[in-house]
């Protein structure tokens, strides 16, 4: 009898082990489909956005023609640039039909702000706006010659003993010969 | 070892130099003037050659106490790509003169003693990170200045036009316009740049492009004028646009017997935009194996702008023999020449004249390319010879 009891006893544990696990699983699936239905709703939100890929927000670049990459479902966009967030002081507006934009023109040092309005059917979708910093780097190699290596055109004092001998401007990649092995090259920013 | 395998460890040995190279950045930090002002400001030193360095700092300027540096002296190993380091600036309670006032801070790579105790001396570079302190005047207050950006001889000019907010408050909206005025007084073109904001103490560099397709080469004048808010700035460029200014057009020789002395008439035209005065060309004949016969000069000419002029030189032909002969013509002209290069068909009733100039040019060039492939042939063969004889070497090592 005893023995029955313990069946019946068991049987009745395993039952309700089965139903929580049921139960469980039925509430993974439930949440499993509920991520599915975010993801599916951020994916197709991203699809109808323009996202700003490079360069990435608050960096700082040395490189002072930087390209523009961005991704977007859209082939016809404006492509803005500016010196504040407002967007009030443009350097450039231009219409562009690929997912980047290269500029013609070397920018100077300090912060700017871009952005890029997509264009479909009359209706414009603007991305979020980007804050990138170009900042100065004097630099100079000094092999067979002195080459100016950084991003600015450079000042450069040759002083010779202590006494200034000579002055001269370096632009970006610009090099010139070296005088003599106790030459003293000081060079600062010119721009 | 063989031979060419020692020539190569040889020749990549002596094609190691010792290089240096070290940078700095920001080149330039702006702060405007508070009184008793205390900051830290940051800035990075580059090891660009990635070697083990020591780097020295040094202060010069205005008030080059009231910046206090980490430290006089910082060690590179050969892994560090840069260091980031802050220098403390405390200001005075008080600055008169307005305007802006700069500190450099010099970074110095400092010789390396090898283990030996031998100093490798070399032409030293110093660095500079500015420290610039804007002591701004009331108001709104903009300094503009002009320049041209590098370009090539001909297309258009990129015009640069930094400027700074050196006044007290924001200016909303600073605008420039260019005036090109050529040598005639007349406006040849009028360019407009964008348009931006400065906050106080910011710099910023304009720029605007001014297409010279149909602009004579010769000397300009810009005048800039930046308007921010209510108020003006100005400035002024004289700039050179163009490098061929004389022309060579022809050169001809009317009547010739050979044993005479031949007449080289060299037609040239002024496309600058004033006169250039005392204009003067060189011919140097050539034979066939590339001596040089005879040099000779004509007289100077001063020549009106637009106008197209005859130089005349002379070659004593009594020696000469009928056959083909090259010739260096050289027209001399301000601080430049223009350069051609002749081919002289010498008859015995004619002399006929030709321009070989790009000809020549693709020539030589094909023939550098001749002599790279020739050395690539050469250090290609090497290779394989080389191989061959580990190859062969190590059979017989096996065999043995």
């Amino acid at each position: 009898m005893n023995k029955i009891q313990k069946i019946r006893k068991n049987r009745k544990k395993d039952e309700k082990i089965n139903s929580t696990l049921n139960l469980i699983i039925h509430e993974v699936k439930i949440l499993l489909l509920i991520i599915l239905v975010i993801l599916s709703i951020s994916l197709i939100s991203l699809i109808n956005q323009v996202i700003l890929l490079k360069p990435g927000n608050s960096n700082i670049l040395y490189e002072r023609q930087p390209e523009f990459i961005w991704i977007s479902r859209y082939n016809d966009f404006i492509f803005y640039l500016s010196k504040d967030k407002e967007f009030s002081s443009l350097i450039i507006e231009e219409p562009v039909t690929e997912n980047k934009f290269v500029i013609n023109r070397s920018l100077y040092f300090g912060e700017y702000y871009w952005k890029v309005v997509a264009i479909n059917k009359g209706r414009e979708i603007s991305s979020g706006i980007s804050m990138f910093k170009i900042e100065s780097l004097i630099a100079a190699e000094v092999n067979e010659t002195l080459r100016n290596v950084g991003n600015s055109r450079v000042d450069i004092d040759i002083i010779e003993g202590n006494v200034i001998t000579g002055k001269t401007v370096l632009e970006i990649n610009e090099e010139m010969p070296l005088s003599n092995n106790k030459t003293l090259y000081k060079i600062k920013q010119d721009e | 070892m063989n031979k060419s395998i020692i020539i190569w460890i040889f020749v990549f040995l002596i094609s190691i130099q010792f290089v240096q190279s070290l940078g700095i950045s920001p080149g330039r930090t702006t702060i405007n003037f508070e009184p008793n002002l205390e900051k830290e400001v940051e800035f990075k030193v580059y090891n660009n050659e990635h070697k083990d360095i020591k780097v020295a700092f040094r202060i010069e300027g205005e008030f080059d106490n009231i910046i206090t540096l980490p430290s006089n002296v910082i060690e590179f190993k050969s892994t560090d790509d840069f260091k980031l380091l802050k220098y403390k600036i405390k200001l005075p309670n008080e600055i008169k003169k307005p305007g802006a006032h700069n500190l450099n801070i010099m970074a110095v790579e400092v010789p390396n003693t090898a283990s030996d105790g031998i100093i490798t001396i070399m032409a030293t570079v110093a660095v500079i990170t500015q420290l610039q302190i804007v002591v701004p005047t009331p108001g709104r207050y903009l300094e503009a200045s002009i320049r041209i950006a590098e370009t090539a001889d001909t297309g258009p000019i990129t015009f640069i036009i930094p400027i700074q907010n050196l006044g007290t408050q924001p200016i909303t909206t600073v605008e420039g316009t260019i005036d090109i005025i050529g040598i005639n007084n007349e406006s040849v073109g009028k360019i407009k740049t964008e348009s931006v904001g400065l906050e106080s103490g910011e710099s910023y560099q304009l720029q605007s492009i001014w297409d010279t397709s149909n602009i004579k080469p010769g000397r300009y004048l810009a005048k800039l004028e930046v308007t921010y808010d209510t108020s003006i700035a100005n400035a002024e460029l004289v700039f050179n646009y163009g490098n061929v200014l004389i022309d060579v057009l022809d050169v001809y020789v009317k009547e010739f017997k050979l044993g005479e002395i031949a007449k080289f008439h060299i037609l040239v035209e002024n496309k600058y935009s004033e006169e250039i005065k005392g204009v003067y060309a060189t011919m140097d004949f050539f034979d066939q194996t590339g001596g040089l016969i005879i040099s000779s000069k004509s007289a100077g000419e001063d020549i009106p702008s637009g106008v197209t002029e005859e130089l005349e030189t002379y070659w004593d032909t009594s020696d000469v023999k009928e056959g083909t002969y090259d010739s260096t013509l050289k027209v001399y002209y301000l601080d430049k020449i223009n350069q051609k290069q002749l081919r002289i068909v010498v008859g015995l009733n004619s002399i006929k004249v030709g321009f070989v100039g790009a000809t020549a040019q693709a020539i030589s060039v094909k023939s550098a390319l001749n002599n790279n492939t020739l050395l690539l042939i050469i250090i290609i063969i090497l290779l394989v010879a080389n191989i061959i004889w580990v190859v062969h070497f190590k059979k017989r090592e096996k065999k043995d």
